[in-house]
């Protein structure tokens, strides 16, 4: 890797995961894409971290999954958020919040 | 929780498709990321292998998807059990033992369990039964029949039970097609069925009406009466059933199930109380005496909301006031209301818990032994298992293996045990107590597969626990370093509390075993009065529509078949008799001795004989004369009586010329000819009771037990007196064809029945206890091997290494011993009750069990001590 990119703090990326499938459904592909793009190319997901990810919020029934096309034509698992999952973005989103905004204000602090 | 339990199993079986799913997820992504990455200009090739490159290990990825999908545990689960088979089968012959013993713990305790439930734990088989109570007049504290009279007084004046109904056994030929057969029933009063709340299955059930005398004999009979004996005509009721040669109009069939009383005989007709009623040369009493317990019992139903206890009291103000209105009767002692169930199970409880108890201390001796041997087993491998454990095993996930393999070999012997179950209930059915209730009830149902299942998971932890205890303690580094060698230290305390924990159950089972044996030889020398050996019977009941009670024509067949008799070779006497020693049956009378202060309430046995009753039996003469041919119907009426009858009555006198008046037996005075020696007539354990003999000429029985003493086969003189009886009249039943021996053996038959079991279970225990002994210390000569050599090389001769052996294995034997003894202490209290004139803690049997488990202890150990002294300490000391 020619440049650097930040390692993810841990369960971040369940958060992240979330959040991505809650602008609607997609399959694994597409969630490290969209992740991607969406922090603009600031962080980057790697296939055997982002897996083991979906399988574990999968089991948790935060997301389910189910066989789609994908936009190329082919046979591709999609996931998307079910309720519970919504509720857990909520709660995920605010503790980041409160996280972040404490850790910034120390890191402000002179 | 369940959807979690559903996706895991769901896993196990669609194992596959997951792993197909992941692997296509993948292939898609990367499909997607190289053609991403051609699109960006990169060359075909190159992108195909960055996009394989993102993923790393495709097969960590893969486990880890199939874990995360509910995979995990039950792989493992099911993994661990595929291990256990395999490691089960790569030593047969030690697993086959094992399940072996498994099995004989299950399977004998299941087998105890379904007949305990059919014969004590199960209700009865009617609506509410718990409501069904049994009234019963007490005499000299033991529950006794019912006199009609006081029946009715009680129910005139109670006021919290429903209704009440008096019940007897009966037996009838009954001739149907011209076959005479001999059945049992039941004389009942009318309320029976409605208490007991039986819907007929065909007709209708008594009315009250039908208890007065001159209503018409009606006769009630069982499905399987009907089934058997009616060839299921369709027209069965309104038939005339033929019940000792009188004609009974059927008038309902109800289901064999439901037949009461719960006798071990089963009860197939019912006859209302009314015949009781009707005159007799001798009968027709019944109504009004008061003092004749005629009635097995009372049935009767609590009302809604009234307590035992409400019950019993009103029924003991009831009877007190009976006695006094009446003195004489028997009703002093008062009366005792119990449940029906109690009244049904209540003798049989105690034989069946010593049982139960019994075969648990065979299911304990089972487990502890599988567990000695898994001990040792784990110990073996507990270099593979320090291995597993350094290379990051989880304790938790090693013993979960062994647990598993346990259950794996508990399940195995589980399952063999149930079948062995199967065929050992009809086995107990067969050997147990012929007077056990409800036997036929037993079988092999779906609670008893649940409960030998349920018994497989418990043995199956029990002894799965201690191995892998035992694997957890274990000090790793130790174990890898110095292989077996030292190991037998971490197994000595377990394996020598399992051994001797064997040793005490096997204990405490020889000795009970034997102290009961004792018990029994005790019973059967105990002097009861008469030979019974050699002697055959058969009860020839003659139908009173052709033999009218108390006329010449009964005594002329029974003359004339005795006649017979005496010409058959091989016959040495014979004779006849109403009543049998040891047989169940008797017959009481009151008794007044001419010129003499009478006690208040005096009554004897009374039994009616033929004068070879005596030669025959070999009950000898202490004074007078027997009775002779010559005591005919016109001659004066004589009697002979006993001992105790002497003793007791005839005190102040010369017994022989005493004369008495009987109550029963004929009216004139009676003239006493002889005096004759105890017979032990009602149990071995019993005392004799006062007799009188009364002739049968001079008192016609048409319901007489022939007896015949032989000294030839007893088989060929059984053909030919049915052969003779056939020949005198062929609507004469012959029934009953035993021996004067079998009498005796079923006299005593639970004690008979628990000794033979005892002393089953107690070889099966000794002989598991000592394989167990032999093969833990086998295992401990192994891994003492080194020590063995080091001593022999230093000097030490074999006997000095074979004594260190015996002592080990002896050590663990005696404190078995100790242990066994004092638990004997303990329990020695339940088994008194079936002991005659035996201590529980009869030294004799004590110290000869112990020897033969001591024999047995030092015969176990003797193999491996041999063993460990043949070791050459050159070969193995180069071997290290």
């Amino acid at each position: 890797m020619s440049k650097k990119k930040p390692d993810l703090p841990q369960g971040t990326l369940d958060l992240l995961v979330l959040k991505t499938l809650s602008l609607g459904p997609m399959h694994g592909y597409g969630i490290g894409q969209r992740i991607q793009q969406l922090a603009e190319g600031m962080l980057l997901v790697e296939e055997g971290t982002l897996y083991p990810a979906l399988y574990r919020i999968e089991q948790r029934g935060w997301i389910e999954a189910e066989w789609g096309v994908s936009e190329n034509g082919r046979r591709a698992r999609f996931y998307k958020l079910t309720r519970g999952g919504r509720k857990q973005l909520q709660e995920e989103k605010q503790h980041w919040e409160h996280l972040s905004l404490a850790v910034a204000k120390i890191l402000g602090a002179v | 929780m369940l959807k979690r339990i559903l996706t895991r199993a769901r896993a196990v079986w669609r194992k596959e498709q997951i792993h197909a799913e992941i692997a296509e997820e993948r292939e898609f992504h990367m499909a997607m990321r190289a053609a991403d990455l051609m699109r960006s200009g990169m060359a075909a090739s190159a992108a195909n292998q960055a996009a394989r490159r993102g993923f790393g290990s495709g097969v960590r990825m893969q486990e880890q998807g199939f874990d995360v999908r509910g995979g995990g545990l039950m792989e493992d689960i099911t993994g661990d059990i595929r291990l256990a088979l395999r490691i089960l089968r790569k030593t047969p012959v030690k697993t086959a033992a094992l399940a072996a013993t498994v099995a004989l713990g299950i399977g004998i305790n299941t087998a105890v369990f379904s007949v305990m439930k059919a014969v004590v734990l199960d209700p009865l088989p009617f609506a509410k039964s718990k409501d069904l109570m049994v009234i019963h007049q007490v005499s000299k504290g033991e529950s006794e029949g019912v006199s009609y009279p006081n029946f009715e007084d009680w129910r005139a004046a109670n006021r919290s039970l429903e209704a009440m109904a008096v019940y007897a056994t009966d037996s009838s030929t009954l001739t149907e097609d011209g076959q005479a057969r001999r059945v049992s029933g039941a004389v009942v009063s009318a309320d029976l069925f409605r208490l007991l709340r039986v819907t007929p299955l065909r007709g209708r059930l008594f009315n009250p009406s039908e208890d007065e005398p001159g209503s018409g004999r009606q006769v009630i009979i069982s499905d399987t009466l009907w089934r058997t004996q009616l060839h299921e005509r369709e027209d069965v009721l309104g038939h005339s059933l033929l019940l000792d040669g009188m004609g009974y109009r059927v008038i309902g069939v109800i289901p064999s199930a439901l037949a009461f009383p719960v006798h071990s005989d089963a009860v197939n007709y019912w006859i209302t109380v009314a015949g009781d009623a009707e005159p007799s040369p001798w009968g027709g009493s019944i109504r009004k005496s008061r003092g004749y317990p005629r009635y097995e019992a009372v049935l009767t139903r609590l009302k809604p909301g009234v307590t035992l206890a409400q019950a019993k009291a009103e029924m003991s103000v009831i009877a007190g006031n009976v006695a006094r209105e009446h003195p004489g009767a028997d009703l002093a002692e008062g009366v005792r209301l119990s449940a029906a169930i109690e009244d049904v199970v209540g003798r049989i409880r105690p034989l069946i818990w010593t049982l139960y108890a019994a075969v648990f201390c065979v299911l304990a001796v089972a487990c502890a032994n599988a567990a000695t041997l898994l001990l040792v087993g784990a110990v073996a491998r507990s270099r593979e298992f320090a291995l597993r454990a350094a290379l990051g095993a989880r304790p938790s996930r090693l013993v979960r293996q062994l647990l598993v393999e346990s259950l794996v070999l508990a399940f195995t012997g589980g399952a063999c045990g149930a079948l062995l179950a199967w065929t050992l209930v009809a086995v107990f059915a067969k050997i147990a107590p012929p007077d056990t209730p409800r036997l036929s009830t037993v079988h092999a149902d779906g609670i008893m597969l649940l409960y030998a299942v349920a018994l497989s998971v418990m043995t199956g932890l029990v002894f799965g626990v201690v191995p892998a205890t035992a694997a957890l303690r274990r000090d790793l580094v130790g174990t890898l370093k110095e292989g077996a060698r030292n190991l037998h230290f971490s197994v000595r305390r377990p394996s020598t509390m399992l051994i001797a924990g064997q040793i005490a159950l096997s204990t405490v089972l020889g000795c009970s075993a034997l102290v009961l044996t004792g018990s029994f030889w005790r019973i059967l020398h105990t002097p009861r009065g008469f030979d019974p050996h050699n002697v055959l019977t058969a009860a020839v009941s003659l139908p009173p529509a052709s033999y009218p009670q108390g006329s010449d024509k009964v005594t002329r067949f029974y003359t004339d078949l005795l006649e017979q008799m005496r010409r058959v070779p091989g016959v040495e006497t014979v004779s006849v008799a109403q009543t049998l020693p040891l047989s169940g049956q008797n017959n009481s009378t009151r008794v007044e001795v001419i010129g003499s202060e009478q006690p208040q309430k005096a009554s004897a046995d009374l039994r009616f004989v033929d004068p070879d009753y005596f030669r025959t039996l070999r009950i000898p003469l202490l004074d007078g004369r027997y009775p002779e041919a010559a005591d005919r119907s016109d001659q004066p009426e004589i009697v002979v009586v006993n001992r105790a009858f002497a003793a007791r009555f005839l005190q102040a006198r010369r017994p022989v010329g005493s004369r008495l008046h009987l109550g029963w037996g004929g009216d004139g005075p009676k003239l006493v000819a002889g005096v004759v020696g105890d017979v032990l007539h009602n149990a071995l354990d019993a005392h004799a009771t006062p007799e009188v003999y009364v002739p049968l000429a001079q008192f016609p029985i048409d319901d007489m037990t022939l007896v015949v003493r032989t000294s030839g086969d007893l088989a060929g003189v059984a053909r030919t007196l049915r052969a003779e009886v056939r020949r005198l009249d062929a609507r004469v039943p012959v029934e009953n064809v035993r021996t004067l021996d079998d009498y005796l053996l079923l006299s005593v038959a639970p004690q008979r029945f628990l000794m033979w079991v005892l002393v089953a279970f107690a070889a099966s225990t000794l002989l598991l206890a000592a394989i167990g002994l032999y093969g833990a210390l086998s295992y401990s000569t192994v891994c003492r091997r080194h020590e063995f050599g080091v001593r022999l090389a230093l000097g030490s001769n074999m006997w000095g290494v074979m004594r260190l052996v015996l002592q080990q294995g002896l050590g663990m034997a005696a404190v078995g011993l100790t242990a066994g003894l004092l638990l004997m202490a303990a329990a020695a209290r339940f088994l008194s009750g079936w002991l005659y004139q035996t201590s529980p803690l009869d030294a004799p049997s004590l110290a000869c069990a112990s020897a033969i488990l001591m024999a047995v202890a030092a015969a176990a150990c003797l193999a491996p001590a041999r063993r460990a002294a043949r070791v050459s300490p050159v070969a193995l000391l180069r071997g290290e």
